[in-house]
């Protein structure tokens, strides 16, 4: 109603409705009425570039509620998507640092392996026994007997003359002396033993024990307490050829 | 001529200057920088028609400016301010058409 009302009227009014009384032209108006349109064209311009570059300015000026409120939920949304992101990236990362610990974990199970294997050079406290044996007197049966006592002892780690001694360590009887994993052994017989040195010389002076076996075969044995005990002889570990482990174990 | 000089004026000082519109004009200076163009395109028209009245002119630009920022302030006060705005601009916009298409008639003869 408004509209209709005031649109002919205000046309009628921009397109100067006292038609009767108005100049045919534009020409011949006061000085004042010129220069108070232009100062009004000046101020107009002004505001258009300033709304222009207000708009320009904030995109959300223009915006209606709906559109804010649509625009704030989209937000909200995409915030709690990306909370939820970060979460499993935060559970993924532990889970990659518990890994990590495996990984540790599985070296040092590695490390331990490889010294009970033999496979690596090892040093320690221990013992060092020398056993000469001029007459070669010395069997396979007192070698091996030596061998149990140093793991009964808690040795970690034995080798006789540059030989390792690990879990295929074996002794025979040869021509010319002992061999230990298919090595002729020549006296005197050094063994060295990585453990608790105490337990161990304890444990191979008793009577009857291990050194009491050498003297019996007349030969003479020389144990020292070390507190660094280099054993360099590794072995190659050969692949088994039947074992396979148990799928089981996790 | 001397309106679209002042227009041209206008606008190179607001890109020297770069003014900032105050926050309380801010709802109302869209529609006021409408309904001038209303009122400079009915000048126009006038012109063309050898009816133009400078006093005419000069009310009706200022006339439709606080008509159009009073008619924003309202809505703004009854709660239907983004409506209201919609309608002024809509009805601006018919009458700028018009007066565009009076304009078209006298220059092209079509």
């Amino acid at each position: 109603m408004a509209t209709d009302e005031e649109k002919p009227t205000a046309d009628v009014d921009a397109a100067s409705g006292d038609t009767a009384t108005t100049p045919k032209d534009g020409r011949g108006q006061s000085l004042r009425a010129r220069v108070l349109i232009a100062v009004m064209c000046v101020l107009l311009g002004i505001a258009i570039v300033a709304q222009v570059r207000q708009t320009q300015g904030d995109e959300f000026s223009s915006l209606r509620q709906d559109d804010l409120v649509r625009l704030l939920d989209e937000v909200t949304q995409r915030n709690e998507q990306l909370t939820a992101e970060g979460e499993e990236l935060r559970t993924q990362r532990s889970s990659l640092q518990s890994g990590s610990n495996a990984r540790q974990f599985a070296e040092d199970y590695l490390t331990l392996q490889s010294i009970l294997a033999g496979t690596v050079p090892v040093e320690g406290p221990g013992v060092v026994v020398e056993v000469d044996d001029p007459d070669g007197e010395v069997s396979a049966q007192t070698m091996v007997h030596m061998l149990e006592e140093l793991r009964n002892a808690g040795a970690e780690a034995v080798e006789v003359s540059g030989v390792r001694l690990t879990a295929t360590a074996s002794f025979t009887d040869g021509p010319d002396g002992v061999i230990a994993n298919g090595e002729p052994l020549t006296s005197p017989y050094e063994w060295r033993a990585i453990g608790n040195p105490q337990t161990i010389s304890v444990a191979l002076d008793i009577p009857g024990g291990a050194l009491a076996g050498f003297r019996n075969a007349d030969a003479t044995v020389d144990m020292v307490e070390r507190d660094l005990v280099q054993i360099t002889a590794v072995v190659q570990v050969v692949e088994p050829e039947y074992a396979v482990p148990v799928e089981d174990e996790d | 001529m001397i309106a679209v000089v002042g227009l041209v004026i206008g606008v190179v000082i607001g890109l020297i200057v770069q003014p900032s519109v105050p926050v309380e004009l801010q709802p109302y200076l869209p529609i006021a920088v409408v309904a001038a163009l209303d009122a400079l395109f009915g000048a126009v028209r006038a012109r063309l028609e050898h009816v133009f009245d400078e006093r005419v002119f000069v009310t009706s630009f200022l006339f439709n400016v606080l008509i159009a920022a009073f008619l924003v302030f309202l809505g703004d006060q009854l709660g239907v301010g983004s409506q209201l705005s919609t309608a002024v601009v809509v009805v601006l916009g018919i009458r700028i058409f018009s007066n565009a298409a009076s304009i078209r008639r006298h220059i092209f003869k079509a």
